[in-house]
């Protein structure tokens, strides 16, 4: 991480971090992940650095951390570093020890206004459930820096902090606390369908209830095989068969149903490491705007399914 | 016990043959076949096989021949395609050899001769798998009237497609089309009838 703050930088930082401590710090939106799974970071940026506008906005990859990948954002560059990892994960099976390690973006952001900056990463299981995962984070500005880059130490209050890196703490999804992160959205049906040898890609289908009092939105997800998990619509125009990603997720309307099918919308498993093959079963999650990530096991249904059950369509 | 199976089986074979020549003729007659006069679909084409070797129309013609446009980064239509295809040759029995099947790649870049040999391990062997230059895709698909474009996806791409199946007659004119929306049954009748008079 540069930061290029000079001594009177650091004086002013120090007094306006003293004289206005309402000041909101940069968090995640959502501060909670599952263990040993990809996570989608929205950093919120609130305010510029003592009424300047933010440059840069510059973000530390952890170590444990893997497979980071900026979203990226109009008006602004983007610039990633890259580094060897201090050891060597596996994702896939396959052996990782180099990646991202730092994102940059460079623009414009008015003092006065608010802006998000989102990446994608995958939290191995360097850090164990309950942990949290600190991203330390520095806005630049024309004249000095915010850096948000402290880390409590054990038993140390966050909130003592005045300018704390913006943490994701893990929290287990499997079995009981599985509802309890889905908040009120009921996951149906999950599944998929296996698929020829070489096939790069698989497709998911599912059904997400949305039983409580608040909308909310289908963002992301992973898939065990899957380089990554994304969501597509197909439709048919004609005779012509086409498919296209969905923009910005799926919103679930209080008492509404969104219905991943075959001829519909679908997730889609993109980069397979290995055919799906019938009857097996594989845990990957969904990631929600509000409920966060949800875990939900996909069971593999032989080639020629178009449903969860066994029956013929049409 | 005996003499009474001995009795049904005829009658429900018989039962069967005759509701299938209902179905068939329900289905089969309100649409007329287009024969009388060749519809410009089809045509000469010069590709390579899913076994690496030079591969044109000669090669589908003598039998009547069912063609199908695709890619194998397809979660749906074209596995589930193949398979339909798969069972339908497996239902049409000692017929289905005097059938040809071919799948063509509208995405070349990625479907090399061996991963479509891979791919088409799962299916029935008789399905061929042609690739081929961008130019002659694009030769072959304006032959069969067939739409195809790239969708980008994030860093990577998909493929829009024509999802007809082609079924053409044993001189490579065309004869009628079926689709993955069709029922197993409505299909099937459709590849026999192209057997029979195709
Ligand atoms: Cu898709």
């Amino acid at each position: 991480m540069t930061s290029s703050s000079s001594a009177g930088a650091l004086v002013a930082a120090a007094l306006l971090a003293v004289s206005t401590p309402a000041l909101a710090h940069v968090t995640f939106e959502t501060a909670r992940a599952a263990p040993n799974a990809t996570y989608k970071g929205v950093l919120r940026i609130p305010h510029g650095c003592n009424g300047q506008p933010t440059l840069k906005v510059q973000v530390r990859i952890p170590e444990g951390v893997i497979d980071a990948r900026p979203m990226p954002k109009a008006g602004w560059t983007l610039e990633t570093a890259r580094a060897p990892y201090a050891k060597t994960y596996r994702q896939h099976g396959e052996p990782v020890s180099e990646g991202v390690t730092g994102i940059t973006w460079s623009g414009s952001l008015e003092d006065g206004h608010y802006d998000e900056f989102v990446f994608q990463a995958r939290i191995t299981d360097a850090f164990a459930a309950g942990s949290t995962v600190h991203f330390p984070v520095v806005q630049t500005c024309a004249n000095g820096t915010e850096e948000w880059t402290q880390i409590p130490a054990a038993e140390q209050d966050p909130h003592s902090l005045s300018h704390p890196a913006p943490g994701v703490t893990l929290v287990a999804a499997p079995g009981a606390s599985a509802s309890a992160t889905a908040g009120s959205l009921a996951i149906e049906q999950p599944w998929s369908r296996a698929t020829p040898p070489g096939a790069k890609v698989g497709g998911g289908y599912l059904r997400i209830t949305n039983k409580g009092q608040e909308p909310d939105r289908l963002v992301g997800g992973s898939f065990p095989l899957a380089g990554r998990v994304e969501m597509h619509e197909m439709s048919l125009d004609g005779t012509v068969m086409r498919m296209k990603p969905v923009q910005g997720g799926l919103a679930i309307e209080p008492g509404r149903t969104l219905e991943f099918k075959p001829g519909g919308y679908h997730l889609m498993f993109m980069d397979l490491k290995e055919p799906l093959r019938a009857g097996q079963t594989h845990k990957g999650t969904l990631v929600f705007e509000k409920a966060g990530t949800v875990e939900v096991e996909y069971a593999v249904r032989p080639m020629g399914a178009q449903g969860a059950a066994e029956h013929k369509h049409h | 016990m005996i003499l009474k199976r001995s009795l049904l089986l005829p009658l429900s074979v018989f039962l069967v043959a005759a509701l299938t020549l209902l179905v068939t003729v329900l289905l089969l007659v309100p649409e007329p076949q287009q024969n009388q006069s060749r519809v410009p679909i089809g045509g000469p084409f010069r590709l390579t096989s899913h076994e690496g070797k030079p591969f044109t129309e000669a090669d589908l013609k003598g039998k009547p021949f069912a063609v199908f446009f695709g890619f194998t980064h397809c979660p749906e239509v074209c596995p589930t395609t193949l398979y339909d295809l798969t069972q339908d040759l497996q239902a049409l029995g000692p017929d289905a050899d005097k059938l040809n099947v071919a799948f063509i790649t509208v995405d070349p870049a990625r479907d090399t001769p061996e991963l479509l040999k891979s791919y088409l391990s799962s299916f029935d062997p008789r399905i061929v798998g042609l690739t081929g230059t961008e130019e002659e895709i694009a030769a072959v698909a304006k032959e069969y009237k067939v739409y195809f474009r790239k969708v980008p996806t994030d860093g990577d791409y998909t493929m829009d497609h024509t999802a007809t199946i082609f079924l053409m007659d044993s001189k490579g004119d065309f004869y009628g089309t079926s689709n993955f929306q069709e029922s197993d049954e409505v299909r099937r009748s459709k590849l026999q009838q192209l057997v029979k008079n195709g």
